[in-house]
């Protein structure tokens, strides 16, 4: 695939996400703050009720800031959920799959391309809701932005998005063989959701599984840019988890190729 | 009220001989239904290693509570979800027709036509951790208590399906119905927490205009705390009201309906 077709795909999937700003803009802040809001209570209830002041590392402030973080760098991880190239498996099941076959191009670095191209919509919110909420929560001290972390912390985002892109990749490739791959996918949602620390951070897990959830994958996709942002993760432990986030995208990235060509082997053309 | 039940067989007869066409979709939802449920005990459980209570609740308390929202959650999803979701297309594209010709009410053949039988056997497992939770409570709860959070777990299944349709029903006057279903969908957040845990204000708006608490939250606190009139009011009033005002939403959403590509 040329890099110019690359950025043209990448463009044409950021023009087609902000087609209706709208409905993108009410969607995306509705979200952040109700989520934000229950996140908020629910913690707000566990330091009062509880009496301590500092749970799994965190004072009260710090976990707002870690859920601001999850959810705003979240959507840059997450971005194929939310576009167009979310598809994949509609493409195999309608049999559409096959115009794709005949283009001169790669299949899966044409997808590649539109789900980065939905970063950018991301990076826009995050910079906005971002600013605002670290401005109205004052979140500034605790966040720990030298261009040193914020570098790190760009490389672990783009990595965690390439992971999460293979992740999803053979269980879309699934509807070679089955019509209906929805549920995997939210299963996935589902898991990676609370091994990832999506809905808690994985230091109030009971300290006997910080070992294994550090090898899991799912870390790597939430838990891990934000405490890198908060200065919880020392650049020794960022070399790592960088190494034990390639090492599982290797992993994923045979899969997604091995269950990819099976599939194309059977594929008709004419879906199921 | 006998042809309605009548029919409804038939819906459940339809539901049931097509969801054995797709088995591996019949076991993959129910393989994510059991993950779904595995991680809202789990989110609680880890909760609770840091604190003994939350919104004044036990853990005991809140396994109850989450298994009454997982309950609640199999009950919606088996009965009306499918429906629910596929009603603003049936709208958009013009598919109303179909239903508008039936000698039944359109809103009910539309809410209730498809029954998820693959949701089904979810539905039996969330009813087994309810029946778990339950019996696992170490105080005495009574059976007029328990009869009273079961029957508003129904109720909150049904205040929740009202809730759903006044969000689709603007697909009447609208191009698409997703940004709207999307903003629902996240506000059902506020459903999945106790709403003791949220300031005075919100507690109120979650009780009343957008009745939340009424679905899960409220259930579980007469179960603990006893029923008062005055929460017996507030599910009255607001059931009432919230029914009445979605068949007037419904018929005047019908009357701007245009059939094809409405």
């Amino acid at each position: 695939m040329t890099p110019r077709l690359f950025l043209f795909v990448f463009t044409m999937e950021v023009r087609k996400m902000m087609a209706y700003r709208a409905n993108f803009w009410i969607g995306s802040l509705a979200s952040f703050l109700v989520n934000i809001s229950v996140l908020y209570f629910v913690w707000e209830a566990v330091f009062r009720e509880s009496g301590k002041h500092i749970i799994g590392g965190y004072d009260f402030q710090g976990i707002v800031a870690y859920y601001v973080l999850v959810l705003l760098l979240g959507r840059l991880v997450r971005g194929m959920e939310y576009g167009s190239v979310a598809n994949i498996s509609d493409e195999i099941y309608q049999g559409t799959l096959s115009r794709y076959l005949v283009y001169p191009t790669n299949y899966f670095l044409f997808k590649y391309a539109g789900h980065l191209g939905l970063l950018v919509p991301a990076v826009i919110q995050l910079a906005v809701v971002g600013g605002l909420s670290t401005t109205l929560l004052d979140l500034g001290g605790i966040l720990s932005l030298t261009p040193a972390r914020a570098a790190m912390a760009v490389a672990a985002v783009l990595l965690g998005n390439l992971l999460n892109f293979l992740m999803l990749w053979p269980i879309h490739a699934v509807a070679f063989w089955q019509d209906n791959v929805w549920s995997l996918e939210v299963m996935l949602r589902f898991t990676v959701s609370i091994l990832g620390g999506f809905m808690l951070p994985l230091s109030v897990f009971p300290a006997w599984s910080h070992a294994t959830l550090s090898l899991l994958p799912f870390r790597y996709l939430f838990g891990f840019p934000a405490d890198l942002l908060m200065g919880r993760v020392s650049n020794a432990e960022w070399a790592q988890g960088m190494v034990v986030c390639c090492i599982w995208c290797a992993v994923f990235g045979v899969l997604s190729r091995v269950v990819w060509r099976r599939g194309c082997i059977q594929y008709t053309g004419v879906g199921i | 009220m006998v042809r309605y039940f009548r029919l409804y067989l038939c819906f459940l007869r339809f539901s049931f001989s097509r969801a054995m066409e797709f088995r591996f979709d019949f076991f993959f939802r129910v393989a994510m239904d059991i993950v779904f449920y595995a991680v809202h005990i789990a989110f609680f459980r880890i909760i609770y290693l840091h604190t003994g209570a939350l919104g004044g609740w036990n853990l005991d308390q809140m396994m109850i509570f989450v298994a009454g929202f997982l309950f609640m959650d199999a009950l919606y999803m088996t009965v009306t979800a499918n429906n629910c979701w596929i009603l603003p297309f049936h709208i958009n594209g013009g598919h109303l027709d179909y239903y508008l010709a039936r000698p039944v009410s359109s809103l009910f053949f539309l809410t209730f036509r498809e029954f998820a039988a693959n949701s089904f056997l979810n539905l039996m497992i969330a009813a087994g951790i309810l029946a778990w939770a339950l019996g696992r409570y170490p105080g005495e709860l009574g059976g007029v208590r328990v009869s009273l959070f079961l029957a508003g777990l129904i109720i909150g299944n049904i205040l929740h399906v009202l809730l759903v349709l006044n969000f689709i029903i603007p697909v009447f006057w609208m191009q698409s119905g997703e940004g709207l279903r999307e903003i629902f969908f996240t506000f059902t957040h506020f459903s999945d927490r106790p709403h003791q845990i949220y300031p005075n204000w919100l507690q109120r708006v979650l009780t009343s205009i957008l009745p939340l608490a009424l679905i899960v939250s409220l259930p579980a606190h007469i179960l603990f705390s006893g029923l008062t009139w005055g929460r017996f009011l507030n599910i009255a009033v607001v059931l009432a009201a919230l029914w009445s005002f979605t068949i007037w939403f419904w018929r005047r959403g019908l009357r701007a309906y245009s059939s094809a590509s409405s």
